[in-house]
């Protein structure tokens, strides 16, 4: 009966997701903050501020790719379950592990990709603030590479028969 | 034959259950591999669509939204509605829809509106009589109006995706909106002769109803301080965001009272999981749209489009059956940033105004809210209400009448979008 139930919200992977998640609620703010600070510096003093576009732009990139690996060991992410969740049994196993094999496939694609994308990218910086593009990037490369081993911790599950998605629970989206 | 591969890919990963963003990114990838193109696309296309200043407002809508619910202040401007207008008959129909109709003028998502008032309306609903299959109904049809009426999520980012003027574009959803708005509360007054629905019995209190109005008067303040400031020039579509949080944050903390830190804190942890969940589908539509720009989609859609018919109203007619059906199966911002830059071209070159075909697009795929089998407003209504996901899907299926007909008006009717921006605008 214990082996069948949820995996608990503990060890590195969950605690270093629940760290980005915070991470991301700051980073809302710190947007926000940023939306208001232009408004003030162009009707208040008549200047824009470029640097701050910059910089809300890198945390509303940072607040998803940080996000996600929560999402996906919460099983938060929107997806269509209207015909999957009608399989049982033997069916169900196998077309369960298919699909978070495809997450570790999609995974890998997308950090090859990303890895070539930044041997050139890396070589600029942004233009406003001047930071290095691989530190701009940085918090999409950390979100996928969690992401991706969410969906590696996943997969064992899954072969295993194991629950996939932490206690916790989805959000509804 | 890329484009084939692409989307057969992503049905078919879609409906086995995996998650909407891996399944479009997915098919995307394995097309860019098999095709022998750079990998290093698919990470620069899926980064660079969220590195966008359009899209902040998504976030900061959506915790607006969430400050304005635990402020109190829905509860506040649900009250003074019902005291106007509960004593009609089905009347807690009708407040459901104007509570939308005003809450639409401070968040700009459908999902928001149902998550901000949805448990409050179906629970009174319930508590009246009404039956579930009708509470639930008119909460998803409500929630229609938010993203059409200014300040909109989805008309933002039809915007940005089709190059049009993002002020002009939410003017353009005011009338429609209460188009919508009024449809609605016509088929509420024939549902509700037709299924015997209460009206409150208490009398009309003047003294109660006036203070209940001061009360609710800041947060019904708040669309005209929004709109205004767009229209005025003093802050731009992404700003009004910022704005309508830091509205929210005042008036839950000063003005109510009723905002503690830790109802910020869960406001803004409930806005990075929506934000996250809906955006990583944005960033993986960017590169979706990308192979079928490559495979040059638009241009032959442009031309198939213009070769069936060079008739706006024709084309436009061809384009809400195509809507109607995509929105059915795709998320609606996935959806308005693949198909924006397809349609905008050769709807325009017919003579279709861009600013009309954004509110047709978005009105298009706020109604594939409530279809199965990406209808998220369904799922959400669902496990607000606890109800199954059939009883939710028969409970919105009379509300798609109303809301095709406000179609009809917004597609054959211009002026009804076209009027208000050519106003302010000139």
């Amino acid at each position: 009966m214990q082996q069948d139930s949820p995996p608990t919200e503990v060890g590195i992977l969950f605690r270093a997701c629940q760290l980005f998640e915070r991470i991301s609620m700051v980073l809302l703010g710190v947007m926000t903050f940023l939306v208001l600070i232009q408004i003030a510096g162009r009707d208040l003093f008549g200047s824009g501020w470029p640097w701050a576009d910059e910089l809300a732009r890198y945390s509303g990139l940072g607040l998803v790719y940080l996000m996600i690996p929560l999402l996906l060991l919460r099983d938060g992410h929107v997806k269509v379950d209207m015909l999957s969740s009608r399989f049982t049994g033997k069916a169900a196993y196998v077309l369960h592990v298919f699909n978070e094999l495809l997450v570790v496939l999609f995974c890998g694609l997308f950090l090859w990709g990303g890895w070539s994308f930044m041997q050139r990218a890396s070589k600029f910086s942004t233009p406003s603030l001047g930071i290095p593009n691989w530190l701009y990037y940085l918090p999409a490369a950390i979100g996928m590479l969690f992401f991706g081993l969410v969906a590696l911790r996943r997969l064992m599950r899954a072969l295993k028969g194991l629950p996939v998605a932490s206690a916790t629970g989805g959000h509804a989206s | 034959m890329m484009s084939l591969s692409v989307l057969v890919i992503f049905v078919v990963t879609m409906m086995l259950g995996l998650p909407i963003a891996v399944s479009m990114g997915l098919s995307a990838g394995i097309v860019i591999w098999f095709a022998d193109m750079p990998l290093s696309v698919l990470a620069q296309r899926t980064i660079n669509a969220l590195d966008s200043v359009p899209l902040l407002a998504v976030p900061m809508f959506i915790f607006a939204a969430a400050l304005f619910g635990a402020s109190g202040i829905t509860r506040h401007l649900f009250a003074v509605i019902q005291m106007l207008v509960g004593r009609i008959r089905g009347g807690m129909g009708h407040v459901t829809v104007l509570a939308n109709l005003i809450f639409s003028g401070i968040s700009g998502a459908a999902l928001a509106d149902i998550g901000a008032l949805g448990g409050t309306q179906i629970r009174e609903m319930r508590e009246r009589g009404y039956s579930d299959e009708f509470a639930v109904g008119i909460t998803m049809a409500a929630a229609t109006i938010g993203p059409i009426f200014p300040p909109s999520i989805p008309l933002i980012i039809f915007a940005a995706a089709a190059e049009v003027s993002a002020v002009k574009l939410l003017l353009a959803g005011a009338l429609p909106a209460i188009v919508i708005s009024i449809f609605l509360m016509v088929q509420v007054s024939v549902m509700a002769r037709r299924q015997n629905l209460p009206a409150d019995t208490n009398p009309f209190d003047w003294a109660a109803f006036g203070k209940c109005f001061v009360v609710a008067l800041p947060a019904l303040l708040a669309p005209i301080i929004l709109v205004g400031g767009l229209v005025s020039g003093w802050f731009g579509p992404t700003e009004v965001a910022g704005v309508t949080v830091i509205y929210a944050l005042l008036l839950g903390t000063l003005v109510y009272r009723e905002l503690t830190w830790k109802g910020v804190v869960a406001a803004a942890r409930e806005t990075v999981h929506s934000t996250a969940s809906v955006l990583f589908i944005v960033g993986s539509a960017a590169l979706f749209a990308w192979v079928l720009t490559v495979d040059e989609v638009p241009m032959r859609a442009s031309e198939f489009l213009l070769g069936l018919s060079k008739n706006p109203y024709m084309l436009l007619l061809l384009v809400n059956i195509l809507l109607l059906i995509v929105g059915m199966v795709m998320e609606s911002i996935a959806a308005i940033l693949i198909l924006a830059p397809i349609l905008t071209p050769a709807l325009a070159a017919a003579g279709v105004d861009p600013v009309q075909l954004g509110v047709v697009v978005v009105l298009n795929l706020m109604i594939g809210l409530l279809t199965p089998p990406v209808g998220m407003s369904l799922y959400m209504v669902s496990s607000i209400a606890r109800m199954p996901l059939q009883r939710v899907v028969a409970g919105a299926l009379p509300w798609l009448m109303p809301l095709v007909l406000a179609l009809c008006v917004v597609t054959f009717v211009p002026t009804v979008s076209t009027w208000l921006p050519n106003l302010i605008m000139k």
